[in-house]
């Protein structure tokens, strides 16, 4: 038994000479480490900025956020100039990291993929593509062209989502609050003037009555539908814009390019998983103006077994979409639906509301 | 959910624990000679490996961050390992004596097994969470014992083949691995 | 033996890596370059001499040798981990990028059983002095090993050999000469497990030969 006990006070007083020696040690790199690493991120965010034109606050956070620099004004530190993040997002078959550059009011300035270590062309691709982000405001993410390494782009998708969710707390109370109130946007379903001025917005400034404010596809300020109110500041349109484009109500990338009520037909474009060709239905309507009597597609895209092919010569999920539509007057899911079907899903919504419209609209 | 089974596909496959990472080769040539301990030596591997990840990143998390002693981690998991595999020894030998004697110095040779003191170090390096932790030290565990489980399968029949005489043993051993590592490494992407 | 012996039996008679087939994980995976073969290579021999040292030290005296046998595993193991996490922390602050590319295989020289090998099987019951010279001999006889590998699979993988650092041999001329391009397959795991073979069998045919010609000899 005496053996057994010196045998452990042998081991534990090995025990604490090492740990006293790596505390020693410790004490003395530590430092030096924290330094590297500091330098090492300064370096990433001076690939932007330059760093001395800034106050630079620097935030380790847990989460797909690890780092978050606030370049703050040099004079008048309460003022955060630009908010850098380090960001990173699983791609096809490793982490991409991205530093994505967020302006003071919120839109987009640069961004990079900084790694990445997907199979090579498809990374290769990501790397120094344009996404299209720039000057985009970063709580607005509709329009993001990605390259065809999808699940690679997907990656960098949600990157940007990341930072969008997080600009709110760093940009906390630095945005300035407007006193007003949007009360919501809705399709301009009347026939003289749906083609030019498609959205109407309500909002409440201050304590008077709410007012309605025509928007344009870009949800840019077109005119007041009641043209004796005074015409908003510039900051509640921006403000406007910015909150329009991120409802689900409306959507830019659905809506209603042409109507004749002579000819009875009406068109409707929509936008599915090509960025760049919208699905264009056209609609021939009854005598009334209020149910749908045939359709053709044109310029569609369509899915082949598995693969995201697009050719306008035989649109099969549009074409059923369309003719449920027609039979069931209500296309709400369709099992597994990705951005065509949903596509067409909003077309025939939209398509719902313009025919209700004359019953005070769906 | 969806990120849980891409990691442990990720654990189980395409950086799989012997063929990529590199990790356990020394029983994955020296234990893997028979199919019988080739099991044996997979399934105590991955009590060690699920029983001492859950224990490591649980002392590094709520002990050693909180004293602010993270360099210390190195130590104390290893002496972690090797507590438990001593543990895992004696059960080994109350439950199946002749698994004990089949696997012979290999069980506590557990303990340098580079495999569990790897993954452990690896869950901290990864910012793993517990469940995240869980999920990836048990499918990296799972295939270590698959690719010990196929490659004995191919060593027992290597042992009837005509193999060059410098070849026999360790050398065509490794030449068959390389095989098996351009398959593994072929699966990335599908999940 | 004489201490020549002793130093260069790490090299050739009982290379650690060819011969025993020890520390085989890291042999396999950092060999992608030279410079991470010298690096490990550096980092082994530090820790391994001064385990053999420390460790000789301690079992030289016969009743401290007896307290310990007992718990001389957790002593070595504690002995070695102290030792590897110096050289980690110590890399980490002025070795950054060796210390990235070795990544989690610096932690794991404490489950290399070379060290641990070496403890039990020699420096445990020899002099300090002695357990110097074979700890360094083995130490730099797995660095030659791993040089080798990596030799084999940076020249054929990238056609270049980065030495240290910025000290680059760039080699690529001989490709372009033979107007063939690097086999990228040997920067991957892949080709690791095949030079490793190959290698292996290159020495079991000499070894082969060689008993072959003394069992003529004999005759």
């Amino acid at each position: 038994m005496k053996k057994g006990l010196i045998s452990g006070l042998v081991l534990l007083v090995i025990g604490l000479v090492c740990g006293a020696v790596l505390a020693g040690v410790n004490a003395f790199t530590r430092p030096v480490i924290l330094e590297n690493e500091l330098r090492a991120k300064l370096a990433i965010l001076s690939e932007f900025y330059n760093v001395d034109d800034y106050e630079v606050e620097l935030i380790e956070i847990q989460g797909p956020i690890d780092t978050v620099f606030l370049l703050r004004n040099k004079t008048n530190n309460t003022v955060i100039e630009k908010a850098v993040y380090s960001v990173r997002a699983r791609g096809y078959q490793s982490d991409i990291v991205m530093l994505i550059a967020v302006n003071s009011n919120l839109t987009i300035d640069q961004y990079k993929v900084v790694s990445q270590a997907e199979t090579t062309g498809i990374g290769d691709v990501i790397v120094g593509f344009d996404f299209g982000m720039s000057g985009q405001n970063v709580q607005n993410l509709d329009a993001f062209s990605g390259p065809t390494a999808r699940v690679s782009s997907d990656a960098v998708y949600q990157c940007f989502e990341f930072v969008r969710d997080r600009v709110a707390i760093d940009f906390a109370g630095s945005v300035p609050t407007l006193d007003y109130t949007f009360d919501g946007v809705v399709y301009n379903l009347d026939e003289a003037t749906l083609l030019t001025k498609p959205f109407i917005a309500t909002i409440t400034v201050g304590e008077n009555t709410p007012i309605e404010l025509y928007l344009a596809l870009d949800f840019s300020f077109v005119e007041l539908v009641n043209g004796t109110d005074p015409v908003p500041s510039n900051e509640i349109l921006a403000d406007v814009k910015l909150q329009a484009s991120q409802t689900t109500t409306v959507s830019r990338r659905t809506y209603i390019s042409a109507f004749d009520a002579v000819a009875k037909s009406l068109v409707v474009k929509t936008t599915g998983y090509n960025f760049d060709a919208a699905i264009t239905i056209t609609i021939t309507l009854n005598d009334s103006l209020d149910d749908v009597v045939s359709f053709s597609i044109t310029s569609a895209e369509s899915y082949s077994d598995g693969g995201y092919d697009t050719h306008g010569d035989a649109p099969g999920l549009e074409n059923y979409l369309m003719n449920r539509y027609i039979s069931d007057q209500s296309v709400d899911s369709v099992a597994g639906a990705t951005f065509s079907a949903n596509a067409m899903i909003r077309a025939t919504q939209l398509i719902e509301l313009f025919l209700n419209r004359e019953n005070g609209g769906a | 959910m969806a990120e849980l089974i891409t990691l442990a596909f990720a654990a189980f496959v395409t950086e799989n624990v012997i063929l990529t990472q590199f990790l356990g080769i020394c029983p994955f040539l020296g234990v893997s000679k028979k199919r019988s301990s080739a099991l044996g030596m997979g399934l105590a591997v991955l009590f060690v490996i699920l029983l001492s990840s859950i224990v490591t990143w649980t002392m590094y998390q709520y002990v050693l961050v909180a004293l602010e002693l993270q360099y210390l981690r190195t130590i104390v998991f290893i002496l972690v390992i090797a507590a438990l595999v001593q543990m895992v020894e004696l059960i080994v030998k109350k439950v199946s004596p002749s698994l004990y004697k089949a696997l012979g110095i290999y069980l506590p040779l557990i303990t340098t097994n580079c495999a569990v003191l790897g993954v452990a170090i690896l869950n901290i390096d990864k910012n793993h969470t517990f469940i995240q932790m869980v999920v990836y030290s048990g499918f990296i565990a799972l295939g270590f014992m698959f690719v010990m489980y196929l490659f004995s399968m191919i060593r027992e029949k290597l042992d009837y083949s005509p193999v060059p005489k410098a070849f026999k043993g360790v050398p065509i051993a490794l030449i068959v691995a390389a095989i098996l590592a351009m398959i593994f490494a072929r699966f990335g992407g599908i999940v | 033996m004489n201490q020549k012996e002793n130093f260069l039996k790490g090299f050739i008679k009982e290379n650690p890596l060819f011969v025993t087939v020890l520390g085989t994980c890291p042999a396999l995976a950092i060999t992608t370059t030279v410079e991470n073969a010298l690096g490990m290579g550096i980092a082994v021999f530090f820790v391994l001499v001064l385990s053999n040292l420390i460790i000789s030290l301690l079992m030289v005296n016969p009743k401290m040798q007896e307290w310990i046998k007992p718990v001389r595993i957790p002593v070595f193991i504690v002995v070695i981990a102290t030792l590897v996490t110096v050289v980690e922390m110590v890399m980490h602050a002025f070795l950054t990028n060796l210390y990235e590319s070795l990544g989690v295989f610096i932690p794991l020289i404490v489950v290399n059983c070379i060290i641990l090998g070496r403890a039990e099987a020699f420096a445990s019951g020899n002099k300090p002095l002695d357990s110097i010279v074979d700890g360094a001999g083995m130490a730099l006889g797995y660095t030659f090993a791993l040089f080798l590998i990596s030799f084999f699979r940076e020249f054929l993988g990238n056609g270049s050999i980065t030495i240290w650092g910025e000290l680059k041999v760039n080699l690529i001329g001989l490709f372009d000469f033979l107007q063939i391009t690097p086999i990228d397959l040997f920067a991957k795991p892949v080709g690791a497990f095949l030079t490793f073979g190959f290698i292996l069998a290159v020495i079991a045919a000499i070894t082969n030969k060689k008993q072959e010609k003394a069992k003529a000899g004999v005759k």
